[in-house]
């Protein structure tokens, strides 16, 4: 998106204060405001501000009625009653000499009769080879110093100040065609200016003492038709022609001359337009700004079309100051040293703030959310490491557990041999048993099993041997002995001897039974 | 100062801070990233570690046990237990005495083999504690008794066992072992378990 510049300019004539407002959008100048404050008889005189207090007020005034007075740049044009204007030449020299060179030379030729003031220049084309030739034009520190009373006075944050002859030639260079020799006369109140232009580059520059003024008187004249004396103007015609045949001698560009430009600033010298194409030869057009560049017919109107609009050309080249398209044909004079110089530290700081500051509450916001982030992660680490020295603690806890899980197996399968599986012995005996047989005891050692019974008969005891034998919980199941009980003739007292078994045995014996 | 260095300061500082912000922030969010889920696998590998040793303490606690560690009142436990037992069955106890050894590492110079096989490692250290009893009773309530005892969660053995029956009833003298383990093997877990278990199963 293309930054929006408004740049004021402000004529201050010895009538009245001429304003002219531009937004520059992109490459083009659009005109916002085109009107005049008027200023009473005696502030003004010769461009020399007799009443600064009536002049600031007029200028903050003017200031305020402007469409964007808050956002606005202004920029002061000093009338050319004010300023001294001389074409000075200089010995060949590099661009960084120049401005020293041209400064000395300002002063040797005492363009400036009081020490102070200030000057501008624009640098001529030039018909010479051996030397650097510049249009100097200077305003006095008394008469500068009145124009930085109105300013101060009128609280208005004045952008430059510059003389208004470079204003009609910014105004001028924006519609210039550069491929054709131009004249351009700048009519002023005491004084005109020539300025030759080849090229589209001023090459000739040379002030005439007659200015609108006493051109003024000969123009009403001109309007009656009848031609008595018109002493001024033959005088002006005289020293153009002149100057035309310097200029022709020096360059063969004035043989292509085709039309010659008058910049006025008072609406009675229309007239003279005519006059001089009779008197010079050639076509004579009054300078206005290109009519395209206004959208507001009223604008187009003033600045334009109206009678009155060429004295607004001043103000227009002021309102150009900041176009970048224009510095390279018109330089930019700042009298008041504001213009081009350096920032100051607090302008740089107040320039780089806003950066600053959103540069500093990211890296604050950053750092914040950096160090949050980081104490999470830390805590985070620090958490996952204990977990995981738990969850070894844990392995360890478990591989113990599991190493003394092994060592009660065995433990107990090995203590458990140490014993007999006496219930078990005891029910297989007794489920032995036939008819007809009774226990009288049974011993059980690690080794051995000694069963002693009763019988009622020999077939008895026999099938309870063989019921035994067959059981898994006697091996080498022997009779010891056996006879007629003595006490009782009937019955038979026997005893049965076998190897103990384990619980393990009688399991194996249990299976083989099974399959059997 | 430049006025293209001014402006181009104006836009760089600040983008620059954003760039190097967002890439320190996004940095810092990868390793909180990193680090939640370096939390979380080790938060599992807890888990899991944590249901496998309950597992085995689990698994221990079901099972039977040879010896219990040595604690005051166990012998005072054992005959409660054995007495509740006996009258459970309805038999009664006519003699008890009580003899105790200590199964003791194999002695190592001896040059005997035999020497040598001995006690297994894993017993040295326990306490072997022999009851001679002598029951008295008939016949179910002896084998009541016998089966009650076998069946206990505590490992009890019989050794030299005689059974005899007269006209009046049976008796029946047995040696009773059970085994106690010392005191220093009390800081297993697993140890600390069986401590807890029953001498003698309730008899219904």
């Amino acid at each position: 998106m293309p930054r929006e510049r408004v740049t004021t300019g402000v004529e201050i004539h010895d009538d009245e204060i001429r304003v002219v407002q531009v937004k520059q959008k992109g490459g083009h100048q659009v005109p916002t405001a085109v009107f005049f404050e008027a200023l009473p008889h005696g502030a003004v005189m010769n461009g020399v501000v007799q009443q600064p207090g009536v002049v600031a007020v007029a200028l903050q005034k003017a200031i305020d009625q402007c469409p964007y007075s808050n956002v606005t740049q202004v920029v002061v044009g000093v009338s050319a009653s004010g300023t001294t204007a001389r074409s000075l030449s200089l010995p060949p020299c590099s661009d960084e000499e120049f401005r020293s060179l041209l400064r000395a030379e300002v002063q040797f030729q005492r363009v400036l009769q009081t020490p102070g003031g200030g000057f501008g220049c624009v640098e001529l084309a030039g018909t010479k080879e051996d030397f650097r030739q510049a249009a100097v034009i200077a305003v006095e520190q008394g008469i500068l110093s009145t124009y930085d009373e109105v300013i101060d006075r009128s609280m208005v944050d004045v952008m430059a100040v510059e003389p208004v002859q470079f204003a009609i030639l910014r105004s001028f260079a924006e519609r210039v065609d550069k491929k054709k020799p131009t004249l351009l006369l700048m009519v002023s109140p005491v004084a005109t200016d020539l300025v030759f232009f080849i090229e589209g580059k001023p090459a000739f520059f040379r002030r005439i003492d007659v200015g609108s003024k006493s051109l003024a008187q000969d123009a009403e004249q001109l309007g009656t038709g009848l031609y008595p004396k018109l002493h001024a103007l033959d005088h002006l015609c005289t020293e153009v022609r002149r100057s035309l045949d310097f200029l022709g001698r020096e360059t063969e560009q004035v043989a292509l001359l085709e039309r010659l430009i008058l910049s006025i600033d008072h609406v009675g010298l229309v007239p003279l337009h005519n006059f001089f194409e009779e008197r010079l030869g050639l076509p004579v057009e009054l300078l206005r700004p290109q009519a395209e560049h206004f959208q507001k017919k009223e604008l187009r109107y003033e600045l334009c079309d109206s009678p009155e609009s060429m004295r607004y050309m001043a103000a227009f080249g002021l309102a150009l100051f900041q176009s970048d398209a224009l510095a390279s044909v018109t330089p930019r004079v700042d009298l008041s040293g504001k213009f081009g110089a350096p920032p100051t530290l607090k302008e740089h700081v107040q320039a780089l703030s806003i950066p600053i500051a959103i540069t500093a509450a990211v890296i604050l916001v950053g750092t914040f959310l950096g160090i949050q982030f980081v104490t999470r992660t830390s805590l985070l680490e620090a958490q996952a490491a204990d977990i995981t020295q738990q969850a070894t603690d844990v392995r360890k806890e478990a591989d113990l557990a599991m190493g003394e899980q092994a060592r009660r197996l065995k433990q107990f399968d090995l203590l458990k041999r140490e014993g007999v599986p006496l219930p078990t012995i005891i029910d297989g005996i007794t489920r032995s048993l036939s008819n007809g047989v009774g226990l009288v005891s049974v011993s059980v050692s690690q080794q051995q099993v000694i069963i002693e019974g009763e019988a009622t008969n020999e077939a008895a005891m026999l099938q309870t041997l063989d019921n035994l034998r067959s059981s898994p919980v006697l091996r080498d199941l022997a009779v010891s002995s056996f006879g007629r009980d003595q006490a009782n003739d009937k019955g038979i007292r026997f005893q049965l001897s076998g190897s103990t078994v384990t619980m393990g045995d009688i399991r194996v014996a249990s299976m083989e039974n099974n399959l059997r | 100062m430049k006025p293209k260095v001014l402006q181009a300061i104006r836009w760089v500082m600040p983008s620059a801070a954003v760039l190097l912000t967002t890439g320190f922030i996004c940095n810092a969010q990868l390793q909180l990233d990193a680090a939640k889920e370096k939390k979380d696998r080790a938060e599992k590998a807890l888990a899991a570690a944590e249901e496998a040793r309950d597992q085995i303490l689990n698994m221990g606690n079901r099972n039977r046990f040879a010896a219990q560690p040595v604690t005051p009142t166990e012998e005072a436990k054992f005959l409660d237990g054995l007495k509740r037992h006996v009258n459970a069955s309805g038999a009664s106890i006519i003699k008890w005495t009580s003899t105790s050894t200590t199964y003791m590492p194999p002695e190592p110079d001896d040059g005997n083999p035999q020497a040598a096989k001995g006690t297994d490692p894993v017993l040295v250290g326990l306490s072997k504690v022999t009851s001679q009893l002598t029951l008295a009773g008939d016949y179910a309530s002896l084998r009541s008794f016998l089966h009650n005892i076998a069946a206990s969660p505590r490992l009890y053995t019989f050794s030299d066992v005689r059974w005899t029956r007269d006209r009046h009833g049976c008796l029946l003298a047995l040696n009773l072992s059970r085994y106690i383990a010392p005191a220093a093997s009390n800081d297993s877990a697993l140890t600390v378990a069986s401590a807890g278990h029953p001498q003698f199963e309730v008899v219904k």
